[in-house]
């Protein structure tokens, strides 16, 4: 309940729907039982909108869409960009990450190169691929730090590159042999 | 919200605001296109409030000096006289109508203005504080008097027009 009288600022935000739900009650309550400050806000709704009729004398109506226009003009057509909604630039970028993820996983995996031999590797492949193209070696590929890494390309029917290993030169001889290890195979080949 | 939808909706307001405060459209429209260019390259989360703070920094440095206020009350006296000039009457009662309103809102302080004209323009509590820099619980007592003494300063300006207009005839 309303115990005390309320100033004119009360009367005022209830006036314009600026109080909230329990205090707007309140106020109406004690409106009802207190002749005085109901009289006091019908002097400030009056002046209210006494003000407002005042105000229209010295109105006036725009054309939104002529100063649209030369809107865009001043502003060197900045303002006729079309611009990005934040749940677009939010989405968008979610979006793109989870198709590149779902890609990823999608991708046919590369072999679990680890300990993978290259007598394995041959195995492994198959038919599927005809020849070494290139055997680059020795560099850091696998960013461990040495330059102990090497690169083929193999080529298989109808493609250049098929295939894609990284191998680790254990045995030193700076070309891809038996005694090395691979580190890295781009997909499983096919026909 | 992007930039067109933010001109709809406030240009006219804005502009609307400025011709209250300066008595001038083409300057009124002239800023509100310079406030809305500032709003271009910024990301706000409450733009209404920014947008009419600028607006109002805008209309203050146009309207700064007393020279330039005293200038525009003396325009305004010779308007108010010519407006005598023989014309249809509802036009001419307009005319006065308008030009005292406009005088007595010149007589409020920049404050009470303000507070008037943005809430005018349906700006919230929230967003009238934010412009002028006050607490929003200040913003319903102080409205409640610059609405009064705006009322009383405009009928004082039409009693005193009255009695002049007697006392000539």
């Amino acid at each position: 309940m309303q115990r005390r009288h309320p100033p004119d600022g009360d009367l005022q935000a209830l006036l314009d729907h600026e109080l909230g739900p329990v205090r707007r009650l309140r106020l109406r309550l004690h409106l009802r039982r207190c002749a005085r400050c109901a009289g006091r806000y019908e002097e400030i709704a009056r002046a209210n909108a006494d003000a407002a009729r005042l105000l229209s004398w010295i109105g006036l109506t725009v054309d939104t869409a002529e100063a649209w226009a030369r809107f865009q003009v001043l502003s060197g057509r900045r303002a006729g960009r079309p611009t990005i909604p934040l749940i677009a630039r939010l989405v968008v970028p979610a979006v793109a990450g989870a198709v590149a993820v779902a890609s990823y996983m999608a991708w046919p995996r590369p072999y679990p190169a680890a300990d993978l031999s290259p007598a394995d590797l041959l195995e492994w492949i198959g038919e599927a691929v005809n020849d070494i193209v290139l055997d680059l070696c020795c560099a850091d590929y696998d960013g461990g730090g040495l330059p102990d890494d090497g690169l083929l390309t193999l080529n298989g029917p109808g493609e250049v590159v098929k295939l894609v290993v990284v191998y680790e030169d254990l045995d030193k001889n700076r070309a891809f042999s038996a005694g090395d290890l691979v580190r890295y195979v781009s997909t499983r080949p096919t026909r | 919200m992007g930039i067109r939808r933010l001109f709809e909706r406030h240009y006219p307001a804005v502009v609307r605001f400025l011709y209250r405060r300066l008595g001038d459209r083409d300057q009124a429209e002239e800023l509100a296109q310079e406030a809305f260019t500032r709003l271009l390259d910024k990301r706000l989360r409450r733009p209404t409030a920014w947008l009419y703070t600028v607006a109002a920094n805008l209309a203050r440095d146009a309207a700064r000096g007393e020279a330039v206020r005293a200038r525009r009350l003396q325009v305004l006296a010779g308007e108010l006289a010519d407006a005598a000039e023989p014309s249809p009457e509802q036009e001419l009662m307009r005319e006065e109508t308008s030009q005292r309103v406009r005088a007595a809102l010149l007589s409020l302080s920049e404050r009470d203005r303000l507070l008037l004209l943005l809430r005018e323009e349906g700006l919230s509590y929230r967003e009238i504080a934010d412009v002028i820099g006050i607490s929003p619980t200040s913003v319903g007592p102080l409205l409640t008097r610059a609405q009064r003494r705006f009322v009383r300063l405009y009928h004082d300006a039409t009693t005193e027009t009255r009695d002049a207009a007697s006392a000539s005839s």
